[in-house]
């Protein structure tokens, strides 16, 4: 009984260091999941949760912040999948990128407000793939993984995303008289 | 002398041209290139002014959407929430008959688990009598909840951890109060620039919109004992430490005072006060959906009066706006 509680503790002790830093940077990324403070909140317990249930098949020393967000959008499909919200996309992929002609100018001198709110206007395909690898660095690997989708199609939504986000940008700086380069 | 290397004309040794760099611009960025690949980017990158514009504006841009959002007070996780959320999962290790159901388990309901917790400690906080008769009769007693998955739960050992886990919460939320009072009011260091409480009452909550007025009047009500002499300095809505605050600073009995309201999921209580370094004093108190503090240098009975004088009407205001 005794070896059971010490082996608790040092678990519970390794997970404090692993996983407890990263509660803010999976709270963020479900944040930008779910648009909703309360329901990211939810997901964050829930991730947790599984994440410390789990936790001695994670290898220490391995990406513990790629696992916890496979951990997440694992939950995330689940949850999706209850609520009827899962759809393909491939058709809308294409879609969208026919309407994208030309690569716009990226305008300078922008509030990051407008930059939340082009990101917040671009469909949620391509806005996560942005999200997770240039806010959140994770790899082409590591996104396909979390998102269950080839990494050519990691590549294109970041390339078609990158692309929405600067039209996004560019018809605000249009619209409000901003500069742009280029 | 032997004779000098012919060196092959400039095209010729670009062996990446535009088409093919903005092809792999966006991986260049990623760091997910080849060192090959890499080596034929740096190459073309040396003899095209425009790609390295375009690298430029692209790495620029990536830079901003990543401050944007890592910034971006919506992102940021609530401190109390975080506090909370470790002092539950260090209970359902540190409790072997939770520990062993959250190992065995196919599925395990948190949400419902962590409601059950809430659910005990509103009970504690409110249902006192009856907890002191069921506490009397066992006092080890043990809770059989099996609608929420978790058959087995301590009572007492659950509620002295969820109240450990609500006095820490509270310490942390007066604390980031006192950092916006040093960072804000005394000296401006914030990474974000205030807005208007106009802008605020649109963006965060109506109660924002004259809510100094309401405070200042409180403040000089004739008809309470203790009044203040205080005077409006400025009223603005701030983050620290991803904790929003509408903050107004006030000089009141001659030291500048902050009165910080902040949302607070922490149950309702008596005023509480506390000392920081650097001879501030704190006071506040939970009013239901928010929190009130007073932050200066005033003795504690003052930031104390303070807070009992304008949490009335502050809370009168909030109901009035909502």
């Amino acid at each position: 009984m005794f070896f059971r509680e010490r082996e608790r503790e040092k678990e519970w002790a390794a997970f404090e260091i692993e996983a407890m830093p990263l509660m803010a940077d999976v709270f963020r990324v479900a944040m930008w999941m779910t648009r909703d403070r309360a329901e990211a909140e939810d997901m964050t317990q829930e991730t947790f949760t599984q994440a410390l249930r789990s936790f001695h098949r994670y290898t220490p020393g391995t990406n513990c912040r790629a696992w916890l967000v496979t951990i997440l959008y694992h939950l995330n499909s689940k949850r999706r999948m209850k609520l009827g919200q899962l759809k393909l996309v491939e058709d809308l992929d294409e879609q969208i990128a026919q309407t994208i002609a030309f690569v716009p100018p990226i305008p300078q001198h922008l509030e990051d407000e407008e930059i939340i709110t082009a990101l917040g206007k671009i469909p949620s395909q391509f806005s996560d793939v942005v999200i997770l690898t240039d806010v959140e660095d994770f790899s082409y690997k590591e996104v396909a993984e979390f998102l269950a989708v080839p990494i050519g199609t990691v590549m294109s939504r970041l390339h078609r995303g990158r692309k929405l986000l600067r039209q996004e940008l560019t018809t605000y700086a249009r619209k409000t008289g901003i500069a742009s380069e280029g | 002398m032997p004779a000098k290397p012919v060196l092959p004309p400039k095209a010729e040794v670009t062996f990446m041209n535009c088409q093919k760099f903005r092809e792999v611009i966006d991986s260049y960025l990623g760091d997910e290139l080849l060192v090959e690949t890499n080596h034929e980017v740096f190459h073309h990158l040396e003899n095209c002014a425009a790609c390295r514009q375009e690298l430029a504006a692209r790495r620029a841009l990536r830079q901003s959407v990543r401050l944007a959002v890592k910034s971006s007070p919506e992102m940021q996780i609530d401190h109390a929430f975080a506090l909370r959320l470790r002092g539950e999962l260090s209970e359902l290790v540190l409790q072997p008959a939770i520990w062993n159901k959250l190992r065995s388990a196919p599925l395990f309901n948190f949400k419902l688990q962590a409601a059950a917790a809430v659910s005990i400690l509103v009970i504690s906080l409110l249902g006192g009598a009856l907890l002191n008769r069921y506490r009397a009769s066992d006092e080890n007693a043990v809770v059989n909840n099996d609608q929420v998955n978790s058959p087995v739960i301590k009572r007492t050992s659950e509620e002295l951890a969820m109240n450990q886990a609500v006095q820490v919460a509270w310490q942390e939320m007066a604390e980031t109060a006192v950092g916006d009072h040093e960072n804000c009011a005394l000296e401006f260091r914030l990474a974000e620039k205030p807005i208007s409480l106009d802008e605020a009452a649109k963006k965060y909550g109506t109660y924002n919109r004259d809510i100094e007025k309401v405070l200042i009047s409180a403040l000089q009500n004739k008809e309470q004992d203790n009044t203040i002499e205080a005077e409006l300095l400025k009223a603005h809505f701030c983050v620290f430490a991803g904790r929003r605050f509408t903050h107004i600073v006030l000089r009141a009995n001659g030291e500048i005072v902050s009165v910080l309201v902040t949302d607070s999921d922490l149950p309702a209580g008596e005023i509480q006060t506390g000392k920081q370094d650097g001879n501030l004093n704190v006071a506040g108190v939970n009013i239901g959906r928010f929190a009130i503090f007073a932050v200066s240098k005033l003795p504690d009975n003052e930031n104390k009066t303070i807070v009992a004088t304008v949490s009335p009407a502050i809370r009168k205001h909030i109901e009035q706006s909502s």
